[in-house]
């Protein structure tokens, strides 16, 4: 039986889909994690070269998701800047809105007064909580766990966007955190929900462990898989989670406080060798320090303004500046070029993402076709970062 | 997380770097800049790194900046240094019509991807950087997008709907009778 | 947002509604509680009304047969019909069964899920979704790829399929209630679940597909490395029944100890449920199903073997997964259960059709909660856990049965 030959005209007229890995040897072959995989957390495509089942080398390809954001940014005035920067890592958007809004604010050099920064301070820490929930979902689908997503993604998440919805009426994308402060305050009783959302989460994180972070199962598939070393990771410019996973501690909260986090006492998570589940358990733990954050924002809560005094139409003077937060994803810093227009010259974003996945090609080699969907839910990256 | 000693001290070993200087205009941490002719980076990036006195290992952000006006490419290399837990802003400045640098990716290798972003969206080739290839755009488009003399080529992925495209008058939108895409 | 709360002015004037809405809720849950006593009340006086099947079968069975003699047909087509009905009974069998099996699936997964499952189509909890289901995979078109290996591609679903169904023939249903009854019946069905390996490797190689043939790969390894512990964890069954016949090994459960302990093989001190738990270990492998899903593992190989399989011929891997799913735990049944003996003697009002379909859908229910619950094992893992763990532990069982069957005929 001749083989059937593939008819040219079922190919795309256009670009050509480049394989990116050219020395394929006898017993190799190329496997495309497709953009379109339930696995690879967006559209995102990994050219993998296989022996059987064992990875010998690993080609991220990117650009999927390409807006143009900072393209977008120059023609765009500051507030419809917020707004856009909302779409980068949207599964935490305040965090990406709160970098912007740092730097315009040095620039500005405008006073936030302390009930904006405890705001901000509570949504930031929720919205990582919430973040993190999704990588707990995400992460036990790719190892195959069905339920656990359920539970922290239908069931808890949706808690927080409850409250997102009641605070300022959006659910994903925000443009909350605003130049000068935040822009509406929390409706009546905001706190005494927050709170009581937080009492709810307690039994419920320990649920969460019974089911994913001490299931036999899933420590096998995890323990000892995809390691990265601190030397490697500082090198690569790896940050957040994945940095402390592998030993070294450095949390902007902790280290170069910003807002009110030096108000708050709380616990940075260390993970000791850098495998998937040193990854996992900093994400874990790290839900439960920031609803410790929460906690204690939600009892201290200062009365006051929630807006600094800011123009409408701000412009602010010539300059540049590079401010950075520590987002669920790592150290997400907005540097803008002002010319003293009502918009930016330039607006570079440090996309936390889009660093952390050069690790990929490092963590991948040798191990499974598996593990590849491991590692890649322990990267944990957004799509709308690595791309912008 | 940033002090101007680090700077002063980095002028003391390479006098050819000077100092940018500081706006009195900042509430808090202002980033002390230093201005690193572009031959020189190499070599100052390597200091910087093996030095025990600075170890900048960790490589925060690279980006560009497009100054049209004034013929150059800004480089921006933001490092990071774990040790000593303080920050440092190196900038470059290369011509429009020959933008071309050593690269860093050897020194630090979390530079590799976003000095390929860079070429992508700006043109600006990298000596020595060993997969200098688009990024996020195809192989094959037309054009460096982030530079401000970018006009884009139609191509067959527009809508017909994008500001500068015919069919759109200045204020961005469409003109009456005109069947693009609307 | 249609959740039934009539518009409020204010945000806390909303909160107490619904917090009035969540207690009626509340009371409606001890509602629920008390419609599934009554149900299964119920459910058990209609089933011991309708009674044993098997009289009311032998009647059918003579009525045929003097039908024909009274119509002088020669004696081939009363024997062939006698062989043709049972088989086309457990044909309708086998599509009636995936749906209610799917559906019971979809409503436990949801259930542990905190969230509903189906319930709009058809009224009553959606009990008509896979009905929907099946209607469109039947509309749906059958795309073939270009580059497929044509009669490869073609036949591996009937490849897979036909065992699924060759399977159910020696399986007892009730008391009579045999498709045919061998002497081999149990050697037969575990001889013949094997088959569908050849069908999973076709479709695997055929599909033209990197992931497909992955998929193809693993299920090679994983499904003929555990048909050994799978068939030498029932052997210490066979060896203190005396017999492979189905029926038999059923009969020898029947018998209650002292009047009044059910004497099921899962019963028996350490042998039994040694070997009940790595026969249902291995039956889960065996049917592919989450934790041992590496064929079809969704997350890494978009859908395994069966990727490029839709339609109605996906709808054929579906239904023989859920056939094989059955089979396994109605040959679980009759193996440890007792088949279709009562729990106690008491209870024997209840007829053994009944008891049977109890028994093998609580093992249901055990695969269902399995695949909901835990991650699924890398492909070199499963295969240490099948030879260093499972094997062993058989042979240890095997050499133990030994032991405690010499010392008692001593």
């Amino acid at each position: 039986m001749a083989p059937n030959p593939i008819r040219p005209s079922a190919v795309l007229q256009g670009p050509v889909f480049e394989t990116k890995i050219e020395q394929v040897g006898d017993h190799e072959m190329l496997l495309n994690l497709g953009p379109q995989h339930p696995s690879t957390h967006g559209v995102l495509r990994v050219v993998l070269k296989l022996d059987g089942e064992v990875i010998t080398e690993a080609v991220p390809d990117m650009g999927y998701l390409h807006r143009g954001v900072e393209k977008l940014a120059e023609h765009r005035t500051y507030p419809m800047n917020i707004v856009l920067s909302d779409r980068n890592d949207y599964l935490s958007a305040m965090n990406n809105n709160w970098a912007f809004c740092l730097a315009v604010e040095k620039l500005l050099k405008v006073e936030i007064p302390l009930r904006a920064e405890y705001l901000r301070v509570i949504v930031g820490e929720l919205n990582r909580v919430a973040s993190h929930m999704v990588f707990y979902g995400t992460f036990g689908i790719d190892i195959g766990a069905f339920t656990p997503f359920l539970h922290a993604f239908g069931r808890d998440r949706e808690e927080i966007l409850d409250l997102f919805e009641e605070m300022c009426g959006a659910r994903i994308t925000y443009n909350y955190i605003r130049v000068g402060g935040v822009m509406l305050d929390a409706p009546e009783g905001w706190t005494h929900r927050v709170l009581q959302f937080v009492e709810r989460m307690k039994p419920r994180l320990v649920e969460y462990d019974k089911l994913l972070t001490k299931n036999p199962i899933f420590i096998d598939r995890t323990i000892g898989v995809g390691l990265l070393s601190a030397e490697q990771a500082v090198d690569l410019g790896v940050t957040g989670p994945i940095l402390r996973a592998s030993g070294v501690s450095l949390d902007l909260r902790r280290d170069h406080p910003y807002g009110a986090y030096n108000d708050f006492q709380f616990d940075v998570p260390l993970g000791k060798q850098g495998d998937c589940y040193d990854r996992f358990l900093v994400r874990r733990l790290e839900i439960t320090e920031s609803l410790k954050i929460v906690e204690q924002a939600c009892r201290k809560f200062p009365d006051g303004p929630v807006m600094g005094k800011v123009l409408k139409m701000y412009r602010p003077p010539a300059g540049e500046v590079y401010a950075q937060v520590d987002g669920p994803r790592g150290w997400l810093g907005s540097y803008i070029v002002s010319d003293g227009t009502e918009k930016p010259y330039r607006h570079h974003i440090r996309p936390p993402s889009f660093i952390n996945l050069q690790a990929l090609s490092e963590i991948v080699k040798g191990w499974k076709m598996a593990d590849v969907v491991a590692i890649l839910g322990s990267l944990d990256f957004v799509l709308g970062e690595v791309d912008r | 997380m940033y002090t101007i000693d680090v700077i002063e001290k980095l002028i003391q070993r390479f006098p050819e770097v000077s100092k940018i200087p500081v706006p009195e205009k900042f509430v808090r941490d202002p980033e002390p800049q230093a201005n690193v002719p572009p031959q020189k980076l190499l070599e100052v990036c390597r200091f910087l790194k093996s030095d025990a006195a600075f170890s900048f290992d960790f490589p925060t952000h690279m980006t560009a900046v497009d100054h049209l006006k004034d013929g150059l490419f800004e480089l921006v290399y933001a490092l990071y240094s774990t040790q000593h837990r303080v920050g440092l802003i190196l900038k470059s400045h290369v011509s429009r019509t020959s933008p071309e640098i050593d690269s860093v990716s050897s020194v630090w290798k979390g530079m590799d991807w976003q000095e390929r972003e860079v070429f992508d969206l700006f043109g600006i080739r990298f000596n020595g950087h060993p997969n200098l290839k688009r990024i996020m755009l195809w192989e094959g488009y037309p054009g460096h997008p982030l530079r401000k003399d970018y006009v884009h080529v139609t191509d067959k992925y527009d809508s017909g709907l994008e500001i500068g495209t015919p069919g759109l008058d200045e204020q961005g939108l469409p003109v009456k009778g005109d069947g693009h895409g609307a | 947002m249609s959740d039934g709360i009539p518009p409020q002015t204010t945000v806390a004037e909303y909160v107490g509604a619904f917090q009035a809405k969540e207690k009626r809720k509340q009371r409606s849950w001890r509602m629920a509680a008390l419609q599934l006593v009554l149900l299964v009340i119920v459910g058990v006086v209609a089933v011991s009304l309708i009674g044993e099947l098997d009289p009311r079968v032998r009647r059918g069975a003579d009525l045929l047969r003097s039908l024909l003699v009274m119509g002088r047909a020669p004696a081939w087509v009363g024997v062939s019909l006698l062989l043709l009905i049972p088989a086309l009974l457990l044909m309708l069998l086998i599509q009636v069964i995936p749906l209610f099996l799917v559906w019971w699936e979809r409503k436990v997964a949801a259930h542990m899920q905190v969230r509903l499952g189906p319930m709009a189509v058809g009224g009553f909890h959606g009990w008509a979704q896979t009905i929907a289901d099946a209607i469109k995979l039947f509309l749906k078109e059958i795309i073939e790829p270009d580059g497929v290996d044509k009669w490869v591609f073609r036949l591996a679903p009937m490849i897979v399929f036909v065992p699924s169904y060759l399977a159910f023939a020696p399986l007892p249903f009730g008391v009579g209630l045999v498709g045919y009854s061998f002497d081999i019946g149990l050697l037969y069905v575990l001889a013949v679940s094997g088959l569908s390996t050849v069908g999973v490797l076709m479709a695997g190689w055929g599909s033209a597909n990197k992931f497909s043939i992955l998929g193809g790969l693993r299920a090679a390894a994983q499904i003929v490395s555990f048909e050994i512990p799978r068939v030498l964890s029932v052997v210490p069954v066979v060896m203190w029944a005396g017999t492979l016949s189905l029926t038999g090994i059923w009969e020898a459960q029947a018998q209650p100890l002292g009047g009044w302990f059910p004497k099921w093989f899962i019963f028996y001190p350490v042998i039994g449920q040694i070997s009940f738990l790595i026969y249902i270990i291995t039956s889960i492998a065996e049917t592919n199903r989450v934790p041992f899903d590496v064929p079809e593992a969704e997350s890494e190989l978009v859908a395994g073997f069966h990727t490029e399989y839709g339609g109605m011929k996906f709808a054929i891997f579906f239904m023989s997964e859920y056939a094989y799913v059955f089979a396994g735990s109605l040959l679980g049944a009759v193996l440890f259960l007792g088949g279709g003996s009562p729990l106690f003697p008491a209870l024997g009002f209840i007829p053994s059709w009944a008891w049977f379909l109890g028994k093998t859908l609580a093992l249901v229910f055990i695969f269902l909660w399995a695949r909901w619950t835990f991650p699924r094992f890398r492909v070199d893992r499963v295969m240490d856990l099948c030879w260093k763990v499972f094997l062993p532990w058989t042979l240890i069982n095997i050499f133990l049965t030994g032991v405690v069957l010499l010392w008692r005929g001593l």
